[in-house]
């Protein structure tokens, strides 16, 4: 595994001349970089992802043909480019406010060499929203979801092959409900979806993926109000070579908070899935309940899956539970299929997509882990 | 019939092609045919059945799916043309209400969330929807209330005719009160100890299982 040079990480930034943004204030992510947040070889969070290939320090921003697929409501909510002038304030007073830059060194990366950035609005009380959120012009993109008070939004995104960080801002009593659509890619692929969720918020990921060359989501979820809840489920299914890495941490900062992790996945051929769910709950935050649940179906003998939950808890009254498994299909359940006259490739199609299927409920996530009935 | 531990269900899962088990000795033959070496699914489609006696739960797995892939098989591998989903789905549900099932179960887990009861039942409908030559119902009486062992009895008779066998495993008299067996075997330590008909198992719900051990 390469190292990450990070001396020509850090000069490569430093020399930067950004065209991009020039009002935004840069120094902050590259002090956080310079503390010392580069992984090094035994770094815990890059154990099974090289990480080199990330921090390419001759990486820059592309000429992307791709065009900006967001649809833009017709109301007060609205979808604003950074580059426009009604986005500063809200650019200012939000941009990193959710990011642990040194915790997200490749965030902070992303923010000094932003090339594109979105703030997506949903005034407060209004219910209606449902944005999709594609491609984007840009290499390295931000995009800052503001749901107001009182408000709802269903966010459609279909991750792309960049480095991509999302920030959701969930006001008190709003609820953001994002769906989350990975498909297969062939690139280096990093993602950061960070969440501050106020009091009586809620947030629902459901995230269904594919995976890449080397493919890496981040998700950071902030509890940071009494009644705030989080629900992050996922499903995968990873064929050929491809791999995928998932790092979760749901941060309970304040008391009353409720959370879920519920992920599952399908590892087959050569594949390599790994996953590290963490539940970090501070020590003022009392009358915590958190679950974290990760099941995985290995199908091949050479593929690879590496799973742990985390639980990090320095309150005393707290109800916290955690579950991992990694295994194959039970042999009982192939058995009733078979003794009913089922072929078992039919009886192990079958079930290994039933497995994903208890925690896919939308049709295009189905439709793109291929277990559509 | 026999007491507990006698072998029963053992001998059902092996007839049934259960992997966990290895046949040292003898064979087994339906029809004449011998199915000692098949596969669980061929020896289904030669017209096998077992109904289980715990029956497993899969909650991704619609009953609906579940069962239409079993009809499928079977067509297939008999060469009969598959049938349709529309047809179907009308054979189900009238089964499904002959046993006193609501027919929107399909549509949930296979057994997911049933009663031991309607487990069973669930068993005896996709007996009727396969349509095999020999059954083995394994226990499918114990955990049944007074009125679903009716129904689930009245089922059994209508199926059960002059070119199919069905083998009710069960240590309890109280299900032949509603099905009059053609022949009753008692097994004990793995072998079948005493054969007769119906008479026999009155005789051993008055006496038990002990006196067979009497030369």
């Amino acid at each position: 595994m390469a190292l990450v040079d990070a001396v020509s990480v850090i000069e490569s930034l430093e020399a930067l001349e950004p065209h991009y943004l020039p009002w935004l204030d840069r120094r902050g992510a590259l002090a956080a970089l310079k503390e010392g947040t580069l992984p090094r070889p035994n770094s815990e969070s890059w154990k099974y992802t090289d990480p080199a290939p990330f921090f390419d320090p001759e990486d820059d921003a592309l000429d992307v043909e791709a065009k900006d697929t967001v649809s833009v409501p017709d109301s007060p909510s609205g979808v604003i480019d950074f580059e426009s002038d009604e986005a500063r304030e809200i650019v200012l007073s939000h941009i990193n406010q959710a990011v642990d830059q040194r915790r997200y060194p490749l965030a902070a990366i992303s923010y000094m060499k932003i090339d594109c950035g979105l703030v997506i609005h949903v005034t407060p009380g209004d219910q209606t929203q449902s944005i999709r959120l594609g491609d984007l012009r840009g290499r390295f993109q931000r995009v800052l979801v503001i749901v107001g008070a009182g408000a709802h939004l269903d966010l459609i995104e279909t991750t792309t092959g960049s480095n991509r960080v999302v920030e959701c801002f969930v006001a008190p009593d709003a609820e953001l409900r994002h769906r989350r659509l990975q498909p297969a890619g062939t690139g280096i692929d990093y993602n950061l979806v960070a969440v501050n969720i106020a009091e009586h918020g809620s947030y629902r990921l459901s995230q269904y993926s594919s995976g890449a060359r080397l493919r890496r989501n981040d998700v950071s979820v902030n509890i940071l109000g009494e009644g705030a809840d989080a629900e992050l489920t996922g499903a995968w299914q990873l064929n050929e070579a491809l791999h995928l890495d998932n790092q979760i941490s749901v941060n309970h900062l304040v008391p009353g908070g409720t959370s879920r992790q519920h992920f599952r996945g399908n590892v087959d051929g050569r594949a390599k899935s790994i996953f590290n769910g963490r539940i970090y709950i501070a020590a003022n935050a009392q009358r915590t309940n958190a679950t974290l649940t990760n099941r995985n179906l290995v199908v091949s003998p050479e593929a690879e899956v590496y799973t742990k939950p985390e639980l990090e808890i320095y309150a005393n009254d707290v109800v916290c539970s955690h579950g991992a498994t990694v295994g194959q299909l039970d042999a009982d359940a192939l058995f009733y299929f078979q003794s009913r006259g089922i072929e078992e490739e039919e009886a192990r199609s079958i079930l290994m997509k039933g497995f994903l299927k208890e925690v896919v409920s939308h049709e295009d996530g189905r439709a793109l882990l291929g277990i559509e009935t | 019939m026999g007491p507990n531990g006698s072998g029963k269900s053992t001998l059902a899962n092996v007839i049934a092609g259960k992997e966990d088990y290895q046949i040292d000795q003898g064979r087994i033959a339906l029809e004449g045919q011998e199915i000692t070496a098949l596969s669980p699914e061929e020896r289904a489609h030669r017209g096998l059945f077992l109904a289980f006696q715990y029956p497993i739960e899969i909650p991704g797995v619609s009953n609906m799916e579940f069962l239409k892939a079993a009809v499928d098989s079977h067509a297939r591998a008999t060469g009969k043309p598959e049938i349709s989903t529309v047809d179907f789905m009308k054979t189900a549900r009238s089964a499904a209400e002959q046993l006193g099932l609501n027919p929107e179960f399909l549509k949930r887990g296979v057994n997911e969330g049933f009663s031991g009861g309607e487990k069973k039942r669930n068993e005896i409908l996709q007996m009727l929807m396969l349509n095999p030559k020999v059954s083995i119902l394994d226990e499918t009486d114990s955990g049944l209330d007074i009125d679903a062992l009716r129904t689930v009895a009245n089922g059994v008779s209508a199926f059960s005719n002059e070119t199919n066998a069905v083998v009710l495993v069960t240590h309890y008299q109280r299900l032949l009160d509603h099905i009059e067996p053609d022949f009753v075997h008692v097994i004990a330590n793995g072998t079948i100890v005493r054969s007769g008909d119906r008479s026999l198992a009155l005789e051993l719900e008055e006496k038990g299982y002990g006196w067979l051990e009497d030369p």
